[in-house]
């Protein structure tokens, strides 16, 4: 038996993933700034679009509410 | 020429930071000075850079973004401070909105929202808007009435009645506590029975309940 708090173990968890999601998300923006409009934008978008989802169930998370399954 | 508003980026997080920076360079009228990952070396690089705006993460490993602006606050440093976070709680904003803060932002918004929260702050405006601002003065105003509220409960309770509060928390039944405290079950009872009600509470459980949420146990 560790002790650990399990609930912060979790938002410890979700804190790094929403990090590497903001990560993503600002590179995805940089590729944006340069790409003309064509396939290989979409596909930049589509990115965006799946980071910004996995943001939204993090900081669901992070605040306690709900769970990720609720967040979808 | 306006004159580039100087940023400073604090987040223990390497990658999110070189990006966020990465991003920033793209605009001309804001200039990275400098990047921090600990309270300590936000509070140190703050001091030496003179940043006008500090994106602040609010878990640091040596402490809180609110500990870091608060520190940084009172060295006298004229900066507005945003918090960049992942949505923790409202106690958590209501923290850092008591500290100084002047915004909060989720760092997974887009950069757009980010680069005119930076001009915004820069230009000495308060971020928050008024309802958030209003809800969370409610809120404060809620948590100081529990403060009061749990500073005249414990102030109430005699030395005995904690005694006994500590071992009403316990399965031991009237009669054990007092043998244990070598008083009768009758006074226990009422030691018990003024407990409860000085708690506000309307049974054994219910007091042990309130006076753990009150941090009395």
């Amino acid at each position: 038996m560790t002790g650990a708090d399990p609930d912060a173990e979790k938002r410890r968890v979700a804190h790094d993933l929403n990090n590497l999601l903001a990560t993503i998300l600002n590179y995805a923006e940089l590729l944006l700034d340069e790409l003309p409009a064509g396939q290989m934008r979409n596909d930049v978008v589509e990115i965006q679009d799946a980071a910004t989802k996995a943001a939204e169930i993090t900081r669901r998370m992070l605040a306690g509410g709900a769970s990720a399954h609720e967040a979808r | 020429m306006t004159e580039t508003i100087r940023v400073m980026i604090v987040d223990d997080h390497a990658s999110f930071a070189e990006s966020l920076q990465e991003v920033l360079r793209r605009y001309t009228d804001l200039e990275v000075v400098a990047t921090a990952g600990t309270v300590a070396d936000a509070v140190k690089l703050a001091s030496e850079t003179r940043p006008r705006v500090i994106l602040m993460d609010q878990r640091l490993p040596d402490g809180s973004g609110t500990t870091a602006a608060t520190q940084v606050l009172a060295s006298g440093i004229d900066a507005s401070i945003v918090m960049l976070t992942g949505g923790g709680g409202d106690d958590e904003m209501l923290d850092a909105v008591q500290a100084g803060v002047s915004g909060y932002l989720l760092k997974t918004g887009r950069i757009a929202e980010i680069v005119e929260a930076i001009r915004r702050a820069a230009a000495g405006e308060l971020l928050i808007p008024a309802s958030v601002l209003s809800d969370l003065l409610r809120r404060a105003r809620e948590r100081t009435r529990k403060s009061a509220d749990r500073a005249n409960v414990a102030e109430s309770l005699t030395p005995r009645e904690r005694d006994v509060l500590r071992r009403m928390a316990t399965p031991e039944d009237a009669g054990a506590i007092a043998e244990s405290l070598g008083i009768s079950r009758h006074t226990v009872r009422g030691y018990m029975q003024t407990i409860i009600e000085k708690l506000g509470a309307h049974s054994r459980l219910e007091a042990v309940l309130r006076a753990q949420e009150m941090g009395l146990l």
